[in-house]
């Protein structure tokens, strides 16, 4: 435990931790809920695709039961993003400030410093997923108290749910950024790489996957579009034009390639740190 | 078999791709309750030496033990305190809170940690964040470090970069009291003068291979010379080079430095006396260690600091 409780100390005073965390839980509130609902109080187009019952359809996405939806959709989405990026930081900065041979020659093992890291990264991004949660609450119900609405729950069996899909997917982001880190072992590397594979290489592959059987099936086992999917088999159901997931995929099979993600990465964080000298 | 030794190394080598031997078949002992200095220039491999005892490098070839344990396993380290190159420190976190990480990561009692940074005089700064820390506030930090888990090996790499003249001094006290106190110290440095006050052994490392290994004594002892100051200076020099046992004479600015087993000298006193020649000062003169320094390595040194 001692190790754990050194990773979460660095964890706790680290600002990039909070930063972090603060701006997934603040653009889930001011994207998934404040823009939504003034997109829905600009005066309905008809015709253009965007009618009263688009716009009351989108209104229903802001109600409680979309809750666990939306809170999934902003951690499959940015929330990935910036868990890869904490995960970077975790492992990365170890070696920027050559503090990575400071852990080591204290007597613990190499696996029991990856372990360590691996503990603190998933703590601090359940501490990521239960902020989002809260502030896709937070919108759900002040939307709810502004139109009048009666302030309502999700259901227990289908938030449980929801948090165990939120914590998976930005685990498995952020353990792609943990072993990105100790493979380069260069912040601004790391986390340069893991962006430009998350928001170019991933949807430019998502974005031509229905041009292209063979790119279709590529893109079908990417963490990103399963990461999609399986948020999005919560719901809500968005009017066309608003989103939704890039393929449809079985929310179980979805739930396998993200875990698959992250166990390959955790294997490779680990023999990567047993393997390599530290110079 | 165990021999007691602290550090043990046997023929431990490590190559850098296939052009860079940084470490060339070194055997080295050390033994318990010694300060042992491992001096080279630059380069010299005492930096991959020490990695390789603490595990953070694989030797190519040959092996090592830690106090009976494998170097680098979690046995061997429990028991060690090291200061590696620059002490690093997570910038954003004070020191007393690194030092917490590491006492965590060491499992040892978080007690300790107060007393550490007392005896390294951080007390006052302990609660600022290391980013604010000079060059020598991080020395005394990963001193502190060290302390904190009361190991039987101290291995300091370095341990003087960026003290001031005080906290040189107090670091000489330091370790000759760690060694005091049973504690054995390597001490790996290119300051030729620090480790001349504090060691009680050194090895001499160049090119990756260890060239020397002597005790203080030993290594002051070796070579006899003799100072002879006398006049006139020629005759004086003429008289000894026909002394039965003389190896080399050579003219200086004080005299004669005269290459001979020191027990030579009353056969040179009455020599010189016998001669009618003047002679002032006769005594044995110590090799230092910057002068076996140069004999073995060749390398010039920088006034008494290499590299």
């Amino acid at each position: 435990m001692g190790p754990l409780r050194a990773e979460l100390l660095k964890a706790r005073r680290s600002w990039a931790t909070t930063i972090l965390i603060v701006i997934v839980a603040l653009v889930e509130l001011l994207l998934g809920y404040l823009v939504i609902w003034l997109v829905v109080q600009a005066p309905a187009q008809e015709g253009s695709g965007f009618d009263e019952a688009a716009q009351a359809a989108l209104l229903a996405t802001l109600g409680a039961d979309a809750l666990v939806g939306n809170a999934l959709a902003m951690l499959a989405g940015l929330g990935g993003a910036l868990a890869l990026v904490l995960g970077a930081l975790m492992s990365a900065r170890e070696y920027g400030w050559r503090t990575v041979g400071a852990l080591l020659v204290q007597g613990r093992s190499r696996m029991a410093m990856v372990a360590a890291k691996v503990g603190a990264l998933a703590i601090v991004l359940a501490v990521m997923v239960v902020a989002t949660f809260l502030a896709a609450f937070l919108g759900a119900t002040v939307v709810a108290a502004i139109e009048g609405n009666e302030i309502g729950f999700p259901r227990l069996g289908e938030l449980v749910a929801g948090l165990g899909a939120g914590w998976l997917i930005v685990g498995a982001w952020g353990a792609i950024g943990l072993a990105v880190g100790f493979l380069l072992r260069a912040t601004g590397l790391a986390i340069g790489l893991g962006l430009a594979y998350a928001f170019v290489i991933e949807l430019l592959i998502a974005g031509l996957s229905p041009l292209s059987d063979v790119v279709e099936a590529i893109a079908r086992g990417l963490i990103g579009v399963n990461a999609g999917a399986l948020a999005a088999s919560f719901g809500p159901e968005l009017p066309p034009g608003f989103g939704g997931p890039v393929l449809e995929i079985d929310p179980g099979l979805a739930t396998l390639v993200v875990a698959a993600y992250l166990v390959v990465s955790l294997v490779v964080a680990t023999v990567v740190v047993r393997a390599r000298d530290v110079t | 078999m165990s021999t007691g030794a602290v550090v043990e190394t046997r023929d431990l080598t490590r190559r850098y791709g296939p052009h860079v031997l940084a470490l060339d078949h070194v055997n080295l002992q050390l033994r318990p309750g010694e300060v042992y200095g491992l001096i080279g220039p630059n380069g010299a491999g005492k930096t991959t030496f020490l990695r390789l005892v603490l595990g953070l490098i694989r030797p190519t070839d040959g092996s090592s033990t830690v106090l009976g344990s494998p170097a680098g396993s979690p046995e061997a380290l429990r028991r060690v305190g090291a200061v590696v190159e620059a002490p690093a420190f997570y910038p954003y976190l004070s020191g007393r809170n690194n030092l917490v990480v590491l006492s965590r990561y060491a499992g040892t009692d978080p007690a300790q940690i107060d007393p550490a940074i007392e005896r390294v005089g951080l007390a006052e700064r302990a609660g600022d964040k290391v980013s604010g820390y000079s060059l020598g506030m991080r020395q005394r930090l990963g001193l502190a470090a060290a302390f904190m888990k009361d190991p039987a090996l101290y291995l300091l790499d370095e341990p003087t970069n960026g003290l001031d003249p005080y906290g040189i001094a107090a670091m000489r006290r330091i370790i000759r009291d760690l060694a005091d106190s049973g504690r054995t110290v390597l001490l790996s440095s290119h300051l030729l003068a620090e480790v001349e006050q504090v060691c009680d052994r050194i090895g001499i490392i160049h090119h990756g291979r260890l060239l020397l290994e002597q005790t203080m004594g030993e290594l002051r002892g070796a070579g006899g010379r003799l100072r002879v100051v006398a006049s006139p200076v020629d005759r004086a020099a003429e008289i000894v080079r026909g002394v039965a046992g003389v190896e080399a004479v050579e003219v200086t600015d004080v005299g004669l430095d005269v290459a001979t087993d020191p027990a030579n000298a009353p056969a040179i006193a009455r020599a010189l006396v016998q001669a009618s020649v003047d002679l002032v000062e006769l005594r044995e003169t110590s090799r230092s260690l910057e002068e076996a320094f140069m004999q073995l390595t060749g390398e010039p040194a920088d006034g008494r600091e290499l590299g």
